[in-house]
């Protein structure tokens, strides 16, 4: 029983912050990081998910929309490419995700927004995916003497069917109170010493 | 091996630990995690400014603005019947010499209408080297603080230098820095060396905590014989002792300082300045917010009673301002001033004089998702508000609050 308590424990507290290489879910806000700058990273389904936000992976086919607002102002002054290309494999997880390949970057894009400069600070990329698949997404940010590239690995039409990031930390805390409550149930009363008749 | 009990404990440190480090340092102050409603519908802050963000140690700083209580209060806010206005700076960068509301002292707390325009103006004086980013901030009693603009400011210089000197009803010099420093450390030293004595006495008598309670339920009424005479000696000296010594150090104080004032904490109403709209009336017709594409739409219905034309130039709100280049230009003041400098366009051109027209306006920028404030649509009631500042020929600027309920589109 032991060993299941630790498993469930460090298993479900372990994931407070993840990622698909450069996207990360840090608390309740998906970003993506290229080099030392920071943008929001929000997908939407519109068609089959209205009001539902996305990092990175998209469950469905379908009509899908990445916006990335970008949270360093800097950003708004340098050109910003987009492109996704088709992968073989799905997400690693591991620190592979976030490496950048030239050989996979000099690939034909599955789809590409050319760089531009975006003075509002967002960028909205729709496309239609009308086949389930895994895609790498990369990121390519220039200024006048800087150059940084993110790469995200991600998959359309695969659902997750884990138990949601922002619930797992409250099933822990909930599993732990279950066990204390055992604990204290199962615990003999305590008897006070008692006065010795002389 | 373990038995359960230390097992449970240990998952607990465990937690506590991960939970411990996983916490990340704070490097802002608050203004994003306050929910949009409650930063666009209760104080509304414009034309803050700092008159200076450099400066040594010793110098002053002045920060002036003017802010507006939104007349479609929150019903779960206070109002702010009680407030006092301050500044957020992380730590005592800064001491603050003198604050004034439309020109009336803002030493005592202040109640303010619903509705109405104030202006302020905040005298500091720099203490330490630091660099920080400052904001005006109004404390609503019920309601906490309602956080207006931030500016970064850089304070150099040595705090060994610094003085803050005034002078008292008697004509006394004093350095408030230092004032009463020494007599201060004397007396909890003094009281400090007590308690500790106290203290040690005590835990020397017998058993104590959970021994001395479970020793007390066993004799029951006969627990008082726990404490000996000489026990009752040593407490009776004590308190007789502090007492003189409580009395003593009053009288010596009252003769020492005979002239003394208590501390303010009385409480005033400041009239507020005239209506900023200027005879410009605003009816909310719609209001959408478009989520992927970060731009809040509305129609609004504008009646111009000025003798001039009027334009859109300019929505704010949350300390965000949508700038329509056209009619009105700003610029952000440093890298954390939230200024869309061409985030906002609008439709229907000028209003002339006694003309009623719609207008349609568009808001675009990233700092809707990135400073929260599209969670709005979140909310139950999904309502917002702002203001607008519409500009006639000459400049003169009319400013007019608008709100209502605000549909989310996602196509």
């Amino acid at each position: 029983m032991l060993k299941t308590l630790y498993i469930i424990v460090f298993a479900l507290m372990s994931t407070a912050s993840w990622g698909h290489g450069g996207v990360m879910n840090e608390g309740n806000e998906c970003k993506l990081r290229v080099g030392p700058y920071v943008m929001n990273f929000s997908g939407y389904q519109p068609e089959n998910n209205v009001s539902k936000q996305f990092c990175d992976d998209m469950p469905t086919i379908g009509k899908s929309i990445i916006v990335l607002d970008f949270i360093d102002n800097k950003l708004r002054d340098m050109t910003v490419n987009f492109r996704v290309i088709k992968a073989e494999v799905a997400a690693l997880g591991t620190a592979d995700d976030g490496k950048v390949n030239n050989a996979e970057l000099a690939q034909t894009p599955f789809f590409e927004i050319p760089a531009k400069r975006y003075p509002t600070g967002t960028m909205t990329i729709t496309q239609d995916f009308k086949e389930k698949g895994h895609f790498v997404g990369y990121v390519v940010i220039e200024g006048e003497n800087e150059k940084f590239i993110s790469r995200f690995p991600f998959s359309v039409g695969y659902p997750n069917p884990g138990i949601p990031a922002g619930l797992k930390i409250p099933i822990a805390v909930f599993l732990v109170i279950i066990v204390i409550m055992i604990w204290l149930a199962r615990r003999k009363p305590v008897v006070l010493n008692e006065r010795k008749e002389d | 091996m373990l038995n359960f009990k230390k097992s449970v404990l240990m998952l607990l440190a465990i937690m506590v630990g991960c939970i411990a480090l996983y916490a990340a340092p704070a490097m802002a102050h608050g203004e994003k995690s306050q929910a949009a409603y409650l930063r666009m519908r209760t104080l509304l802050w414009y034309d803050v400014e700092v008159s200076t963000t450099k400066l040594k140690v010793n110098e002053e700083l002045v920060m002036t603005g003017k802010f507006y209580w939104f007349y479609d209060w929150p019903s779960n806010i206070a109002k702010p019947e009680v407030a006092f206005l301050n500044i957020g700076i992380p730590g005592p960068v800064f001491i603050r010499k003198a604050s004034y509301i439309n020109g009336v002292s803002g030493t005592n707390s202040t109640r303010f209408d619903i509705g109405e325009t104030y202006e302020f103006k905040v005298i500091l004086k720099a203490r330490r080297a630091a660099r920080v980013h400052m904001h005006a901030l109004m404390n609503v009693k019920e309601a906490g603080p309602l956080i207006g603009p931030g500016r970064w400011v850089e304070v150099t210089g040595d705090m060994a230098d610094f003085t803050n000197e005034v002078t008292t009803l008697t004509g006394e010099t004093i350095d408030l820095e230092h004032y009463g420093l020494v007599n201060a450390v004397k007396w909890h030293i003094f009281w400090g060396v007590i308690a500790a004595a106290w203290l040690l006495y005590w835990i020397f008598q017998g058993p104590i905590l959970i021994p001395r309670y479970k020793k007390v339920k066993l004799l029951g009424d006969e627990a008082d014989d726990m404490i000996t005479p000489a026990n009752r000696m040593v407490g009776l000296v004590m308190l007789i002792g502090t007492i003189v010594v409580v009395t003593w150090s009053y009288f010596n104080a009252y003769a020492q300082y005979p002239v003394t004032i208590p501390l303010q904490s009385g409480q005033i109403t400041i009239p507020a300045l005239p209506d900023a709209a200027r005879g410009v009336n605003v009816e909310m017709i719609d209001a959408r917010y478009r989520v992927p594409g970060r731009a809040l739409e509305f129609t609004i219905k504008v009646t111009n009673n000025t003798n001039s034309p009027i334009k859109l130039g300019e929505f704010t709100s949350a300390n965000i301002r949508w700038m329509n280049p056209e009619v009105s230009q700003a610029e952000p003041a440093d890298s954390h001033d939230p200024v869309a400098s061409n985030g906002m366009s609008y439709e229907g051109g000028a209003v002339m004089p006694g003309q009623t027209k719609l207008l349609k306006a568009t808001c675009t920028d990233a700092a809707w998702e990135t400073y929260r404030l599209a969670k709005l649509i979140y909310d139950p009631d999904s309502r917002f508000g702002g203001l607008i500042f519409f500009f006639d020929e000459e400049g003169n600027r009319s400013v007019v609050a608008i709100g209502g309920p605000l549909l989310p589109v996602f196509i």
